[in-house]
């Protein structure tokens, strides 16, 4: 199926990624001949298709006496933090000012959650 | 020169022949060896610098004590995170980024007194067949420095066959490791989905995402592995084993078991040359007491496609933490948010990253979802029953080419991805399944390397390992 | 024409450490210093899951009447702000923690009407962090402490129809969510959160119509204030012939109005799937029963018990349970002045124990004062040692001392000599004092006047220096009043 250069555009907006004109068609030729390829999971019968695979799969058998049945993964009590061995937060950021990680400013008022930044 | 293999080396630091520190620094030296002369391998992105480590907060036993991997170098593929070295992923977006905290087999594997000599290139974020894709430059087969080594755990791959470490980590999502393991002739292993730990490795796709290991021969490949297994409270995914014994079983042989090549892996298509080297480990496997039979996995021809849905989709999830804000580089010339957003992550990620962002997004967003993403999991349901439908039938082992192909030259397949996607043909399907797989030197095809694969239930690394091993024997490897 | 109103509300719970992460969230701590890896988002970094986490949020479904899901599972739901590091929260969708609730809400604490909200699902997700607009010129500043804190998010059916029941739902949510012990359930700290979502249609007609969302809502009464000005504006749009848009509105507390989000809508496609990094959640049904036999009384419960039980009105029982520590204080006394008048101990808690936490800025569990010690008190004053205003005194001086247990009270009515005098013999002679003082006023008194009869009581109080039994006072002052007046 072709996705057409408009989609590619939208899709790579909600990816945060820039596209040109070029780049988008190009995409758009490319992501066309790979879908190609992928449309022919429309041919597989998965009516028999159980749940979702369960992953890691499911230990069992006399080679794995004293393991616990799978239940919830919960952590640790005695867990530690893997506290920043090396410096602070601000060490690896572009831009950093008095304990705060720093963005260019969004259209926002204090206080509110504008999502789609 | 080949260095000694791990578990020797091991052995004569133990002992006390050899100082701990001597086998890295000699491995480091074939490393920039390696790389000097007119045709580079650059399995390496950075060299370890001993000295510097231990202000970086590493912490190294001194080689005293009963360390399964005393002393021995290993090459570390440059998606695990370390604190002495920075953690590239290849990528221009981590250039020079260094995590404050180590992935935990690499915590284990100096634990059990292994010493890094590097971080190997890679595709980048693992994303390829060929580390073609690194914005640091390719690394070279050492075996013919015109060709790929595959990927993308290419580096590790060319830092065994090159000689300059024993042994060496890699991830595999989609055959990473058995792949160039295969086209570099060195042993790659992928264990059960679930046996290592992913804390620290810099996620791509993370329900087929593995830590593998590589080695110059089964026994360096399965002493590492041993040393990095075992469950991770700090991997929700990881499960609740001990480390397995593996090397202890490795001479166990193939007494009994029953060997299935299944038939969608032995197309008529398939490179004739190819086909005589399985024909050839399968005789090998039956001489030593092994019964052959074909079978069949029906949903293998869709594999690729089910593989390549999932592991984009979550890629993109994935990816989406590289925003230019808490870490990375970030474009300067931003000046809304969501500029810094997209100039940062479009300069940062090459191509093939972009390319599959965009496919896993795609497969995700309203209206296309359960067309491909829903589709694709029930597909991998699918796929991962066939397989158990084999076992339960009889069957121990499967036997299959790792790679349609050999090593290309450098540039051959850059400009397709469909044909790159197929290289990993014949082994998406072990991560499908979450089964461990193994790919074993098998001879050559046109000169090249070419590796034999093999695939157990999951879970059964000790007699898959132990078959590997009887394959590298009759096979004339390492005794 | 009627409001159809539903609520979302987010409450963030009082876990020791984050719902992924041992990072221990603290309110007000320095930015940024309460992070690590997993909650920054760091490349390799992974979510493991906080038990405590998923009891507190098991105890909040049931104490709303959910029915909590043996397995249910994270999903990521992603898009990008500043404040969300891995550009993806964790949440759950398709199969969450509880659904099918249901609350009784009551209008006010003496009020006999009541309402049905149906909770249609409670489920767990992570917190993301602050981005704060106005602290840097031309850059937004990130401190992602919070991120990663364990929320519960409510989602109620559109079943409230006025501004006024929402108020009492909030009322009721938040007090039972602090019963549970769950969440401080603050909104100015932001650990109470409400958006809203409002349509209006045909009374009684049973459809819904465009709604649109409310965001910004910082305090109850603002939800209110907020919905009333929604409303208005949605029935005038339609009396105007307009259809309402559906769209996100920000609500400005400065100028109580609301006005519509700027960045763009359609471009909120959150690819849900569940997350990889994470199994399905499995709660045994006998952790779901071991939680649920640890639920405390419920409010409404225990208002009506306090109803039943010690006869007091539906308006004393409301105020008294208004609060769990509260309610837990009134019931200590009670118990400890047995036999005593549980009327009485209501009384003297919403009264002058009240009014002190009040004048002191703290919970009437933090004054100091023992419910033994008050008990003591209350049975000094129905034994007719003290009188009440006597009583009052002593019960500021046990307050003020931090000494309020047992023997306090006595101890100050002996050391301050605050005991009550009803020695007739004592009084006849304050009474005889003060109307021989007084003859114009006994005159007038006897010539009608009986309002002077307060007057005498002050003086008799006064000469007493407020020692004497007013009961007994009273009584004799009835008698020497009405005899014959001397000369």
């Amino acid at each position: 199926m072709s996705v057409g250069r408009d989609e590619v555009q939208r899709i790579a907006a909600l990816a945060r990624i820039h596209l040109d004109d070029e780049a988008a068609d190009r995409l758009d030729a490319e992501l066309s001949g790979i879908l190609a390829h992928v449309d022919t999971l429309m041919e597989v019968d998965v009516s028999e298709a159980e749940e979702a695979l369960v992953l890691p799969p499911p230990i069992r058998g006399p080679a794995h006496p004293g393991v616990p049945e799978s239940g919830g993964v919960f952590r640790q009590v005695e867990q530690e933090v893997d506290a920043l061995a090396t410096g602070a937060p601000g060490d690896r950021a572009p831009e950093w000012s008095e304990g705060f990680f720093l963005v260019p400013r969004l259209p926002a008022v204090d206080g509110t959650r504008e999502e789609g930044a | 020169m080949t260095p000694p293999s791990a578990l020797e080396t091991a052995r004569r630091v133990r002992v006390g022949e050899v100082p701990a520190h001597r086998p890295l620094e000699e491995a480091l030296a074939r490393a920039r060896e390696a790389d000097s002369g007119s045709r580079p391998i650059h399995a390496f992105l950075s060299l370890s610098d001993p000295d510097r480590a231990q202000e970086a907060g590493v912490s190294q036993d001194d080689g005293r004590g009963s360390f399964p991997l005393a002393g021995v170098p290993v090459a570390v593929k440059d998606n695990l995170c370390t604190l002495d070295l920075p953690t590239t992923c290849a990528s221009r977006f981590l250039e020079g980024y260094r995590s404050p905290y180590e992935a935990t087999v690499v915590r284990r594997l100096r634990a059990a007194g292994g010493r890094v000599v590097g971080k190997t290139n890679l595709d980048e974020f693992g994303m390829g067949s060929s580390t073609e894709n690194s914005a640091f430059g390719p690394t070279r087969n050492p075996r013919d420095p015109s060709r790929v080594p595959g990927g993308s755990s290419g580096g590790s791959a060319a830092a065994v066959a090159a000689g300059i470490a024993p042994c060496a980590l890699g991830s595999d999502t989609g055959g990473s490791v058995r792949q160039p393991a295969a086209l570099c002739g060195v042993v790659g292993v992928k264990p059960t989905y679930g046996r290592v730990s992913r804390y620290g490795l810099v996620a791509f796709a993370s329900s087929l995402d593995q830590v593998g290991t590589f080695g110059a021969s089964v026994a360096d490949a399965a002493l590492l592995l041993e040393a990095i297994s075992g469950h991770d409270p700090r991997d929700s995914t990881s499960a609740r084993l001990p480390a397995p014994d593996l090397v202890g079983h490795l001479e166990d042989g193939v007494a009994g078991k029953v060997v299935g090549i299944p038939d969608e892996y032995v197309p008529d298509t398939l490179d004739p040359e190819i086909r005589a080297r399985i024909d050839e480990a399968s005789r090998h496997l039956a001489a030593a007491g092994a019964r052959i039979r074909r079978v069949s996995l029906p949903h293998t021809r869709y594999a690729v496609p089910t593989y390549y849905v999932l592991a984009t989709a979550e890629a993109s999830s994935n990816l989406a933490r590289y925003d230019g804000v808490r870490f990375g580089v970030r474009s300067p010339e931003a000046r809304a948010t969501q500029e810094v957003y997209e100039a940062s992550r479009s300069r940062g990620f090459g191509p093939e990253v972009v390319r599959r962002i965009i496919l896993g997004t795609f497969g995700l967003s309203a209206g296309y979802h359960d067309q491909y993403y829903g589709r694709a999991q029930r597909v991998r349901a699918l796929i991962a029953r066939d397989f158990r439908r084999v076992w339960a039938d009889g069957v121990d082992f499967l036997l299959t080419p790792t790679s349609p192909t050999p090593a290309f030259p450098l540039g051959e397949r850059s400009d397709d991805p469909v044909s790159m996607y197929l290289s990993d043909i014949f082994t998406v399907t072990a991560n499908l399944a979450g089964i461990p797989a193994v790919s074993v030197p098998a001879g050559s095809t046109h000169g090249l390397p070419c590796g034999a694969q093999l695939l157990s239930p999951a879970w059964h690394e000790a007699p898959l390992l132990a078959a590997a091993r009887t394959l590298e024997r009759s096979l004339g490897g390492e005794q | 024409m009627e409001a159809v109103i539903g609520l979302e509300i987010h409450v963030q719970l009082r876990t020791r450490e984050k719902l992924f992460c041992a990072d221990v969230p603290e309110f007000g701590a320095d930015p940024n210093t309460r992070v690590c890896p997993v909650c920054l988002g760091l490349p390799g970094a992974l979510p493991v899951l906080n038990r405590e986490a998923v009891e507190l949020a098991m105890r909040a479904a049931l104490g709303f009447g959910c029915t909590i899901h043996r397995r249910s599972v994270f999903e990521r739901k992603n898009y990008f702000y500043p404040d969300l590091p891995k550009g993806y929260q964790i949440s759950q969708f398709e199969e969450p923690l509880a659904t099918d609730g249901l609350l009784e809400v009551r209008m006010g604490d003496d009020s006999p009407e009541t309402f049905r909200v149906r909770i249609r699902r409670m489920h767990l997700e992570e917190d993301a962090g602050k981005s704060i607009h106005d602290r840097v010129p031309d850059r937004t500043a990130v401190d992602l402490n919070r991120t990663g804190t364990p929320l519960v998010e409510m989602v109620s059916e559109p079943d409230l129809r006025s501004p006024a029941q929402v108020r009492a739902y909030l009322d009721q949510v938040k007090r039972i969510l602090e019963y549970l012990d769950v969440s401080d359930c603050n909104m100015e700290e932001g650990s109470l959160r409400v958006d809203a979502n409002v349509s209006i249609r045909p009374r009684g007609s049973g459809e819904l119509r465009t709604k649109t969302e409310l965001k910004n809502l910082n305090s109850f009464s603002g939800v209110e204030r907020a919905l009333e000005v929604e409303i208005a504006r949605q029935m005038a749009l339609v009396a105007a012939g307009d259809r309402v848009r559906h769209e996100t509105l920000l609500w400005d507390e400065r100028r109580q109005t609301v006005r519509p989000m700027r960045s763009k809508e359609d471009s909120q496609d959150y690819r849900y799937f569940p997350d990889p990094d994470l199994p399905p959640v499995l709660v045994s049904a006998a952790w779901i029963e071991e939680v649920r036999h640890s639920l405390p009384e419920l409010p409404e419960a225990r208002r009506t018990r306090f109803m039943e039980v010690y006869g007091l009105p539906a308006y004393d029982a409301g105020v008294l349970t208004a609060r769990r520590p509260l309610a837990d204080f009134y019931e200590a006394v009670v118990q400890a002045h047995a036999g005593g008048d549980a009327k009485e101990a209501a009384n003297w808690v919403m009264g002058p124990v009240l009014a002190l936490a009040n004048t002191s800025g703290e919970e009437v569990e933090s004054l100091g004062l023992e419910p033994e010690g008050l008990a003591e008190l209350l049975t000094l004053v129905s034994d007719g040692r003290v009188n009440r205003r006597a009583g009052r005194t002593i019960l500021e001086r046990m307050v003020a001392s931090g000494s309020g247990g047992a023997g306090a009270a006595e101890a100050i009515m002996e050391a301050e000599g605050l005991s009550q005098i009803s020695d007739g013999g004592r009084i006849q002679g304050w009474v005889e004092e003060v109307l021989a003082a007084h003859p114009d006023e006994v005159t007038r008194f006897r010539g009608g006047e009986r309002r002077l009869q307060g007057f005498f009581m002050g003086e008799v109080m006064k000469r007493s220096r407020g020692k004497a039994d007013p009961g007994e006072v009273a009584r004799i002052l009835g008698i020497r009043l009405k005899g014959d007046a001397p000369s």
